[in-house]
């Protein structure tokens, strides 16, 4: 199965399979535009710590890990999130606070203490995977809330869906609807070979053991 | 071990040193972009006014401390210059209206100081004055000369005029744009809670509607205007160059004022009495069948009623009639006070020869009373509790009903301005008073 990288990538998902990211995945997939907003954030935020964490990882001693990965992760956070303010004064608007939460958010330290050490190469492109799995799961969920709640994709209206919308769906509620339905399908591809899958998973569980307090979302 | 804390503790001061001075960059570049991006935002409203505006300087901003500005009203939120010298926009927010929440608009005043847009972007009262009301505001300088109230939404209708007024005195006590000259037609209409009380609501506002000229030739009329109560008509009219306001009551009786607010009434060109009487009487609502049977039942079946003459009555008294029963004599009024929303209260009071109240009764007590249910109104007790009462007796505070308190204020309008008539048509026989 390994070689099957799309049942792999699909797997190790970190919002559908992980559950990391789930706060944003909620509050942000109320439609398409911010879920790829919230997405696109994530993905930059996680390359470029990655690719940080990479380089300095040696010159880190264990223990410091953890703090520094936080704050390379919150540094950029903080970069994306004047950059968005500047140049994408709507979308920005539409994160309200989860943009400034996930810098405390594990898919960033799973994936930037992943990075530690690792090859260059390797920890970009792991967390590129990463960020594009998780720009994926967040469109699905924000697309399917959007054209089902609100009748309107991307802001367009449907109209020819307007007298079938189901409003709950844009709701916090429909929001846990969606996501559960959307794991529920996930773990028919995965088949409980996610137990069996080293690295990233491993880690982020290792995280939470060593800071429960950080998943209060 | 100790050269590994050290280690760790020097990694994370570098790496806070490095993001701390790329954030700092990062927040030099980005500022300026925000700060603009959210100064663009604010002054979308004045661009909404102002289109063809090419940028604006903020002179006063009621939540910034520092402008040069002075004498700024409270309802003034914001003045703004536009930056190649079109004018001013202003940011407005009064709670003078009905709800008492606030209403909000913004308006362009150009470099003549006319209002060359005007905007409405809050409005919490449930009556609206109609879109093309704020309209009737563009042109219009200071003065606002050919601007009225709405008729029915008085409340909101002047907050929103007045709001523009203290916008153009913050303009004009700063110098920024001229006053502008009031009509002769808007000074003659000022007299008019003067010589015409029996047109003006709780507020001292008179309430009139500009009625059109037909059904002839007019010579001297410039402009007619109803009584929203139905009592009457106050006319604009000019002979040579000289502007008159002349008023009609509702039995046509009329007179005339010059823009001193002398009356002229016997010395004004008789032509122009005639024509402003001739109209007045051509269309004035007739009350007369109405008030008789009314005032008939109060007193008997039977009781025969004389209209009695009412020409020095400009209040609210419609109408006067000497009422006969039998060998009794009493005096049968009606009047028509502004109760709630600006409704004529429509009161029938009939006194004895003395002057006291032997009966009264009203068309309806409670304008609009499905809007109120806070009032508890036994109507005969009421009624009654009016009987015997003299100009003497009379204070008011007889006619008031807790929760319904602007109708009963019209009642008690109606009850002193019936006093005063009666004084006049019975102590002078309706001649002078």
């Amino acid at each position: 199965m390994k070689d099957n990288k799309f049942r792999a990538a699909i797997a190790k998902n970190p919002v559908l399979a992980l559950f990391l990211g789930a706060c944003p995945a909620m509050a942000l997939t109320t439609g398409l535009i911010p879920a790829l907003g919230i997405g696109c954030a994530a993905l930059l935020v996680l390359v470029l710590s990655a690719a940080v964490m990479s380089l300095l990882g040696k010159a880190i001693p264990e223990k410091a890990r953890v703090p520094a990965c936080i704050l390379v992760v919150a540094g950029f956070v903080s970069i994306v999130q004047l950059f968005m303010n500047a140049f994408l004064p709507a979308v920005y608007g539409m994160m309200g606070i989860y943009l400034a939460a996930a810098a405390v958010n594990l898919l960033f330290f799973g994936a930037a203490e992943e990075s530690c050490g690792a090859g260059f190469g390797a920890a970009l492109g792991r967390s590129f995977m990463t960020g594009l799995s998780f720009v994926l799961a967040l469109a699905v969920m924000g697309a399917i809330r959007e054209v089902f709640g609100s009748a309107s994709i991307a802001g367009v209206a449907l109209p020819f869906l307007e007298n079938y919308k189901i409003p709950f769906l844009t709701q916090s509620a429909g929001g846990f609807v969606v996501f559960a339905i959307l794991i529920a399908v996930i773990n028919c591809f995965d088949r409980g070979e996610r137990q069996a899958q080293p690295g990233f998973a491993a880690a982020a569980a290792g995280l939470v053991d060593a800071a429960p307090a950080g998943e209060g979302e | 071990m100790k050269k590994d804390n050290f280690k760790s503790a020097l990694a994370l001061i570098l790496i806070f040193a490095v993001f701390a001075l790329i954030l700092a960059g990062v927040n030099v570049f980005t500022a300026p972009i925000i700060e603009s991006n959210g100064s663009a935002q604010e002054l979308a409203p004045l661009l909404s006014v102002m289109p063809e505006a090419k940028g604006f300087e903020t002179l006063y901003d009621v939540n910034a401390s520092g402008s040069t500005l002075a004498e700024v009203p409270e309802t003034v939120q914001g003045i703004y210059a536009e930056t190649s010298g079109l004018g001013y926009a202003l940011r407005l927010s009064t709670t003078q209206g009905y709800t008492g929440e606030p209403i909000e608009l913004t308006m362009a005043v150009d470099a003549e100081g006319k209002i060359s847009g005007i905007e409405l972007t809050a409005y919490p009262d449930s009556k609206d004055f109609g879109a093309e009301y704020p309209g009737s505001f563009l042109g219009q300088d200071s003065a606002m000369a050919e601007v009225g109230l709405v008729a029915g939404v008085t409340y909101s209708s002047k907050a929103f005029k007045d709001a523009v007024s203290d916008g153009f005195a913050a303009l004009i006590a700063n110098g920024l744009v001229g006053a502008g000259v009031k009509s002769d037609a808007q000074l003659l209409l000022e007299q008019l809670p003067a010589v015409f009380p029996g047109m003006v609501n709780a507020e001292g506002v008179a309430q009139y509607e500009e009625r059109e000229l037909a059904g002839g030739e007019f010579t001297y009329i410039q402009q007619v205007m109803k009584a929203a109560n139905g009592c009457g008509f106050a006319y604009v009219a000019a002979d040579g160059d000289k502007s008159y306001l002349a008023v009609c009551n509702a039995q046509g009786a009329c007179r005339v004022y010059d823009a001193e607010g002398a009356d002229v009434t016997g010395s004004v060109n008789p032509s122009l009495l005639e024509e402003v009487t001739a109209d007045a009487a051509a269309n004035q609502e007739v009350f007369a069948e109405r008030e008789m049977s009314r005032l008939g039942k109060l007193v008997a079946e039977g009781a025969e009623l004389t209209a009695l003459p009412l020409d020095n009555v400009f209040s609210t008294v419609t109408g006067a009639y000497l009422i006969k029963d039998g060998g009794t004599e009493y005096y049968g009024f009606s009047a028509r006070a502004l109760g709630y929303s600006n409704l004529p209260m429509i009161c029938y009071f009939v006194l004895d020869g003395n002057g006291a109240i032997v009966a009264m009764t009203a068309e309806e007590f409670i304008l609009m009373g499905d809007y109120f249910t806070d009032y508890e109104l036994d109507e005969a007790q009421y009624k009654a509790g009016f009987a015997g009462l003299t100009a003497d007796t009379w204070t008011g505070e007889q006619a008031l009903i807790s929760g319904a308190t602007v109708s009963s204020n019209a009642v008690a309008d109606a009850a002193t301005d019936v006093f005063d008539a009666f004084k006049t048509v019975t102590e002078n026989g309706g001649e002078g008073q």
